[in-house]
């Protein structure tokens, strides 16, 4: 397997867990929604947080991974995204 | 009842989305706006968080498989994600009308090129790809700055820009694109989820949808001919120009 390949894995296996949690607190906030059973705004503030969070995650994932591999263009880019991002968070709020 | 549609349609988008490279948030916006009558800003925000779920389900299966290029998609994004911000610093500065009618041009030029008949190598991935890597890599900053001044996901520019101008197959090129729109919506879907302009309860619905659908889009996407999914990005190509020129008449 080469490099490349190993790194799309694992960042696919990070999205995979955040998919699956949101899935799980999603699915719990939309079946109480729908039954009217309990408050559902906790679940459903982690379910998105999950989802909103995902694709910064693998990057992040992308960034680690490629550190620890050598693979400095990688992970030069990964950190451009990541800065680029908290530049723009700051300059929205 | 509201909750069930409101699935159905993320279901619809994420499908259509995933197949396509797009987020799906062309088909979301209208939807929230036009049948379930939410404000546009809420519509806005609840697609981007739409964009990202598409993407996140897609993306598992096509990393997994290698059909989205992990590292061509990040070496793109670090480019999008700098003319995004551009974008943002930008608008205000230029006349509105001006970039949808030129945008709009653009798309009907793209939706030409990419539904008229053409070699086999950029289909098929016999050739050798990424080409003209700096002229898709400035492309790509038009892109964001384009997307961050009109609401746009990016799918639908940086398919063509793949696939026409850096020969990358239309295939492997939606794949990534599809992997790519969910950094470039992640931001702005925080900032529209911090500011409060999303309704959790109608969100969560649509993206319990969107990951069901995701994966009936990724399914389709490795049976679909590659000269219907040509012909179906020409038209939503042509539908987002008539939509931009519309805006800037």
């Amino acid at each position: 397997m080469n490099s490349n390949n190993d790194i799309s894995i694992r960042v696919a296996s990070v999205l995979k867990i955040f998919e699956f949690g949101a899935i799980i607190l999603l699915l719990g906030a939309v079946i109480g929604n729908l039954m009217d059973i309990y408050p559902t705004n906790t679940l459903n503030i982690m379910g998105i947080a999950l989802v909103a969070f995902a694709p910064t995650a693998g990057v992040i994932a992308a960034g680690i991974i490629s550190f620890r591999q050598g693979r400095r263009r990688l992970f030069a880019y990964s950190m451009i995204i990541l800065i680029v991002y908290i530049m723009g968070f700051f300059v929205a709020r | 009842m509201q909750i069930i549609l409101l699935v159905v349609s993320g279901f619809l988008s994420g499908a259509i989305g995933a197949l396509m490279g797009l987020g799906g948030g062309i088909i979301l916006v209208p939807i929230l706006t036009l049948i379930f009558d939410l404000p546009v800003s809420e519509a806005v925000g609840t697609s981007l968080l739409g964009v990202v779920a598409v993407s996140t389900a897609a993306a598992v299966d096509y990393l997994k498989t290698g059909r989205a290029e992990l590292e061509l998609g990040m070496t793109l994004e670090t480019i999008t994600v700098a003319g995004a911000l551009t974008g943002g610093f930008l608008s205000g500065l230029i006349p509105y009308q001006i970039i949808y009618l030129l945008f709009g041009a653009v798309l009907i030029y793209a939706a030409y090129s990419m539904a008229r008949p053409r070699k086999k190598d950029t289909e098929t991935g016999a050739g050798k790809y990424p080409k003209n890597e700096s002229v898709g890599m400035g492309l790509s900053f038009l892109a964001g700055n384009v997307s961050s001044l009109l609401g746009v996901g990016g799918g639908v520019i940086k398919v063509p820009v793949m696939n026409l101008i850096m020969g990358v197959p239309l295939k492997i090129a939606t794949a990534t694109s599809n992997y790519m729109v969910g950094i470039t919506a992640a931001s702005g879907a925080v900032i529209y989820l911090l500011r409060g302009d999303i309704d959790l309860n109608k969100a969560s619905a649509i993206i319990i949808g969107i990951f069901a659908g995701s994966r009936l889009g990724v399914f389709f996407s490795y049976r679909i001919n590659i000269l219907v999914l040509r012909l179906l990005f020409a038209a939503v190509m042509l539908f987002t120009a008539f939509k931009m020129i519309m805006k800037g008449l």
